[in-house]
């Protein structure tokens, strides 16, 4: 049996100078492995797709740098309940 | 006195200034002439800034003129240098070891065969009436966490069932939506009908806030635009929003209003309320250009990094002077540090709350070099001594010992300054509460910040670029006075 790795949503961010080049669009677009999901802002692009595919793409082009897409929070100050006791 | 550790100290980006394509001007810049400065090895250097801010250090090293060094330097001196030059990224020299496995820890707890339940019923001080949707919690054992919690019905009634074992509620924490101050019960004996009465919120009364800034003119703040990247903001009578944007994938992209939260509304309010004085909530700077980029989908408690960066990208290209981003997650990332450096570098100012895990370390994006990070400090006689907000009293206390870092606020060596996040009053949806929080204290910042710059207006006058948000830096931490919590607490102080 053949596993598939895991996609997940990848942030690609420009470091460049001045808006992403469309060069670069366009190879991620033309990527097998890796889907565009986000093209809206000007220096950033939201992919998703295996990791090792996703780095490598970026790798291809220069001034880009890779995050994964991760949650933040609006930090909660209440004490919490760790453990609730059973019946 | 703590003892003096290596750092790097670096340019915005890269390790040189004109590799980072950053063009070298025929005058030199301040960070340009700084980095020039201590091109050589040298046992005693020291920087200064004109507002008489001040950094001892030792240069070891040098990569080139316009590059990177390795210096010794106290902590002290770290925040000193933030304020001297706070376009130089500073990063303590790290060494790699190798990774042992984390040994395996006791995490769950004893579970209790035993039970009590009782019906805690929550009502008004002043007429009785129940107070329903109030979050109620109770700890029989505080330290570890064990109790039990739930929210109260219509009739303002709610069952806990706690472990039986000596019968007390070690601490008992009740949080109203709106209006009245929270409740905190301490070995409370169990009974099986207990009655709490809020105490409501006078609005005439002044909290931390007003105690430390008083009431403020309508117009403090004109002439600056501040973002807040939060839940959304509003609706809300005090507070008037300018515009924004929904950067949520999916959502509509014009929906920047309050996700039904309120977080952002009371962050908000804490800025920019314009309400009367003991009917609504004045922020710090009502003047101000409001607008909201809300990153919290509906029912959502997490966002996106890619929301939080495309939210932050379109603030810049809004003209935000100011960004207030009250959140935060453990984990560093490159695509983030990037947004941050983009948005200096297009002269706006972001602002990052520290983090409420209890001193733990300064959550990102506040820990990176180019935020400013704020730590939550409080002040007793601001709120009722029987509050939950009393909770949050703990050492270490200021110069005036009314003055304390609150518990939860995170705390390091990144933390540039300190805002008032205890007991805060300001707007949610329907009317006002009082909320605790490194989120309140960030906004604090923000709206002194925003005062202060509209005030001084010559880094509002700059061009858009890294030296105007680096002035507009130097402003906020030359204003800023320590109040004896010492920089891990306080960076330079309070503003």
């Amino acid at each position: 049996m053949i596993v598939a790795p895991m996609s997940k949503k990848f942030i690609l961010r420009y470091c460049g100078k001045g808006a992403k080049p469309a060069t670069a669009v366009a190879r991620v677009k033309a990527s097998e492995d890796v889907k565009l999901l986000d093209d809206s802002s000007p220096r950033m692009l939201l992919v998703e797709g295996p990791k090792q595919a996703v780095e490598a793409l970026a790798g291809t082009m220069s001034d880009w740098v890779v995050s994964a897409e991760r949650t933040m929070k609006v930090p909660n100050p209440r004490p919490q309940v760790r453990s609730k006791r059973a019946a | 006195m703590a003892a003096p550790r290596r750092f790097v100290l670096l340019p915005p980006l890269g390790v040189r200034l004109a590799s980072a394509g950053i063009r070298l001007a025929r005058r030199a810049s301040p960070l340009e002439h700084f980095l020039a400065s201590i091109d050589r090895p040298a046992r005693r250097v020291l920087a200064r800034s004109g507002e008489g801010a001040a950094a001892r250090m030792q240069v070891l090293d040098s990569v080139h003129a316009d590059g990177a060094k390795l210096v010794e330097m106290r902590p002290e001196d770290v925040v000193g240098l933030r304020s001297v030059q706070p376009g130089v990224r500073i990063v303590p020299e790290v060494f790699f070891r190798p990774a042992r496995a984390p040994r395996p820890q006791v995490l769950s707890v004893a579970v209790a065969r035993r039970t009590v339940t009782t019906t805690v019923r929550v009502v008004s001080r002043t007429d009785g009436k129940p107070v329903a949707g109030a979050d109620v919690i109770g700890f029989t054992d505080y330290a570890a966490g064990e109790g039990a919690q739930g929210r109260t019905d219509a009739a303002g009634k709610v069952r806990l069932r706690l472990r039986a074992t000596g019968r007390k509620i070690e601490r008992l924490f009740i949080f109203p939506v709106l209006g009245f101050w929270g409740a905190l019960g301490k070995n409370v004996a169990v009974k099986a009908e207990m009655e709490v009465a809020l105490r409501p919120i006078d609005l005439r009364v002044p909290d931390a806030l007003r105690h430390f800034y008083g009431f403020t003119p309508l117009a403090m703040g004109r002439a600056v635009t501040v973002g807040i990247i939060d839940t959304g903001v509003g609706d809300h009578p005090d507070l008037v929003v300018e515009g924004g944007a929904n950067t949520v994938q999916g959502e509509k992209p014009g929906d920047w209003r309050d996700n039904g939260t309120g977080h952002g509304t009371h962050v908000a309010g804490i800025v920019a309320g314009r309400g009367a004085n003991g009917r609504g909530v004045r922020g710090l700077a009502p003047g101000v250009h409001l607008r909201s980029y809300r990153v919290f989908g509906k029912g959502d408690d997490g966002a996106s990094n890619y929301s939080i960066l495309k939210a932050l990208d379109r603030a810049v290209e809004d003209g935000c002077d100011l960004v207030n981003m009250s959140l935060g997650g453990p984990d560093r990332d490159e695509a983030t540090r990037s947004a941050i450096i983009d948005a200096r570098a297009q002269g706006t100012l972001v602002i990052c709350a520290a983090g409420n895990d209890g001193r733990g370390p300064v959550a990102y994006p506040g820990a990176e070099q180019l935020a400013i990070a704020v730590s939550a400090m409080g002040r007793r006689g601001t709120f009722p001594a029987d509050s939950t907000h009393a909770a949050e009293i703990m050492a270490p206390y200021g110069k005036d010992r009314a003055n304390f870092i609150a518990g939860f606020s995170n705390v390091g060596p990144e933390i540039d300054l300190a805002g008032p996040g205890v007991a805060i009053v300001s707007a949610v949806r329907g009317g006002y509460a009082a909320w605790d929080g490194t989120s309140m204290a960030c906004p604090a910042v923000t709206g002194v910040a925003a005062a202060l710059l509209a005030r001084e207006r010559r880094a509002l006058r700059m061009v858009r670029g890294q030296a105007r948000s680096d002035e507009m830096a130097r402003l906020v931490f030359a204003a800023a006075r320590a109040v004896g919590f010492g920089v891990r607490f306080e960076g330079r102080g309070m503003l």
